[in-house]
């Protein structure tokens, strides 16, 4: 498979990823302000200017903070700007990628850049962001039902769940200061905003299944963070890319595993023999910024080794990746 | 006269190679001196091939071979009939005056062509009384490059700029195509450069009568007739643009055939290209050119 290709669909997969995380992130803030009711006090939106990429100058006006997530073209992290170049992406690797996938996509596209979406979504906001949700998971399902399950599969599972382990570690974060502000007697509206946090990772009806409803903030950051078999789990989502990489690695690398598979095989051996008392312990923030920047360091290696064909330092590059000029012909 | 010419390029690589992509400027160019009879253009192995005209209205084709491959062979063949019998001779219409952009274009550096003081010296001399002197002034320039300048292959490259020429004053037809278009700029006189052909008589006995007899060939040997071959057009008032060859001191007329014109060579390169890979290549040119 050309890197080209693998890049674009590596990032295809990670800004739909993201458009579904930002846009579950939208909705359920936004129930969160409907139960909390008139409490003036409670600023639920300035927070996530800290959970996407980047923030603006302050701002707490609510539907601004809204628009920032959802449509400001100068924010990277934007439902928008995400769908945006996950197209851009797919259009690029076009004859790569089944047309069902495409379409979805487009269409998805088409919906959100159309001139009515922005009143669209402050005029019923559940309604636009499950829609968004929706179409963004159908382009997931597509993939995983309209392409061969070869390296192009694998490249999108690998975007599809770093993406889903940052960004669980992101909503982790915004909420932790809830642990360590007082654990002992938790408040009613705080169950809520555990619950929300649940919610935001679409996990909340998973998790009552597991353990009943009680809310207890250490089981959700333990369900979230450590369940071996839920999909939305950074301990899951860690394996299911641990297992696309090893499915993109040659068979001969088994034995000297490149900076990549390194990496992402201690994170994930890290995340699996971790105890949740041991998180709390050590502080969830420092767990949860270590867990992040390896993830990003995955990303890293993966980018140099399969998505630019940089050669590793040590190692001479690979005779079918360099490119080369060819001679070219004097006029005598 | 008619004209039969074959070109062929050839790459190849010490191991598989992926992902090639050529640019390839060979023709067919149509215009009032030059009418293209039959055109065709291969590729191997089993190359996709996209036509399309560039910028500067030339045909061009873009080959790739995505699949791992060891060689790259294109070539073309065709037949051309060339119409400029007296290129001395006032066009029965007075050529327009080039446009703005043509002038940019054609006077202003290029990237193998860039200003040198050197070329102001050796052209002021020639500089025009009148705009109509300007087609002696450019002979003038074209035989000056011809006298001063010795052919000699080995010691330019495809990448050599004017400036390495004149500091060498050794070259081939390229670098003193490039000399000539430097030389006319520097009198503000608009060239631009061909890439193309020159057809040889002594090819044309060759071909016909077979090695044995090539004695008694009798027709002038041209310089450049082994491989593609390069001159400057420049732009008079009185004649609209005409080919100059420095090479052979020639104004081009039906020997000279046209496959691609631009600012400098690095517009026209017949082919060039990337792959990846890491292995030994080799080129391989092959022009046959001969009256038909």
């Amino acid at each position: 498979m050309l890197s080209r290709v693998a890049e674009q669909i590596f990032w295809l997969s990670r800004h739909i990823e993201r458009s579904i995380a930002v846009s579950r992130l939208i909705d359920v803030t936004l129930h969160l302000g409907l139960d909390a009711g008139d409490d003036e006090a409670l600023d639920l939106w300035s927070p996530l200017l800290g959970s996407t990429n980047g923030s603006p100058a302050e701002s707490v006006e609510p539907s601004a903070v809204r628009y920032y997530l959802a449509f400001e073209p100068a924010n990277p992290s934007a439902l928008l700007s995400c769908i945006r170049n996950a197209r851009g992406a797919a259009r690029e690797v076009r004859e790569s990628i089944s047309s069902e996938m495409w379409e979805q996509l487009n269409t998805l596209y088409l919906a959100v850049v159309e001139p009515g979406s922005k009143q669209q979504a402050e005029d019923d906001p559940h309604l636009f962001y499950k829609r968004v949700r929706e179409g963004a998971q159908a382009v997931q399902g597509l993939a995983d039902s309209t392409l061969v399950h070869g390296e192009g599969w694998h490249f999108f599972c690998l975007g599809m769940y770093l993406e889903r382990a940052d960004n669980v570690a992101r909503v982790l974060t915004l909420e932790s200061h809830l642990l360590t502000a007082g654990s002992s007697s938790m408040r009613e509206d705080e169950t809520v905003r555990w619950l929300a946090v649940l919610r935001s990772c679409g996990s909340a009806e998973a998790y009552a299944r597991y353990y009943s409803l009680r809310v207890e903030p250490a089981r959700v950051i333990e369900f979230l963070l450590l369940n071996p078999l839920f999909p939305q789990s950074i301990r899951y989502s860690l394996n299911a890319a641990w297992l696309a990489l090893r499915g993109i690695t040659a068979a001969d690398e088994e034995d000297h595993p490149n900076p990549a598979v390194r990496a992402l095989g201690r994170l994930r051996a890290m995340v699996q023999h971790t105890a949740i008392d041991e998180v709390l312990e050590g502080g969830l923030d420092t767990f949860l910024s270590d867990v992040q920047r390896r993830t990003w360091e995955v990303a890293d290696h993966i980018t140099r080794i399969y998505l630019r064909d940089q050669g590793l330092q040590g190692r001479p590059m690979p005779a079918a990746r360099a490119a080369m000029i060819m001679a070219a012909q004097q006029q005598q | 006269m008619h004209v039969a010419l074959s070109h062929l390029t050839r790459l190849e690589y010490g191991a598989e190679v992926t992902e090639g992509v050529m640019d390839v400027r060979l023709g067919p160019l149509s215009d009032a001196h030059q009418r293209w009879l039959r055109f065709d253009l291969r590729a191997a192995p089993n190359a996709a091939v996209h036509g399309y005209t560039d910028g500067f209205l030339n045909a061009a084709h873009l080959v790739s071979l995505r699949r791992p491959h060891r060689y790259v062979e294109v070539v073309s063949r065709g037949e051309v009939e060339t119409l400029l019998d007296d290129p001395f001779a006032l066009p029965e219409q007075a050529p327009a005056p080039l446009g703005r952009a043509e002038r940019a274009d054609y006077l202003l550096p290029s990237p193998l062509v860039a200003p040198d003081g050197r070329l102001e010296e050796l052209a002021a001399p020639f500089r025009p009384r009148s705009p109509e002197h300007t087609f002696e002034a450019v002979q003038g320039l074209m035989s000056l490059v011809y006298r001063e300048f010795a052919y000699e292959q080995e010691v330019t490259q495809v990448s050599s700029t004017v400036s390495d020429v004149i500091s060498e004053r050794r070259g081939v037809c390229q670098d003193f195509a490039h000399v000539l278009i430097g030389l006319c700029r520097a009198i503000g006189v608009p060239a631009r450069y061909v890439s193309g052909y020159i057809v040889s008589l002594e090819q044309q006995q060759s071909q016909r009568l077979g090695s044995m007899q090539q004695s008694q060939s009798s027709g002038p040997t041209y310089r450049g007739s082994g491989a593609s071959h390069a001159w400057a057009e420049a732009f008079t008032p009185t004649h609209g643009w005409r080919g100059f060859d420095p090479t052979n001191n020639l104004v081009a007329s039906t020997h000279h055939v046209k496959m691609a014109i631009g600012r400098d060579y690095h517009d026209v390169s017949p082919t060039r290209g990337a792959y990846r890979g890491n292995a030994e290549e080799h080129l391989t040119v092959d022009v046959d050119v001969h009256p038909a």
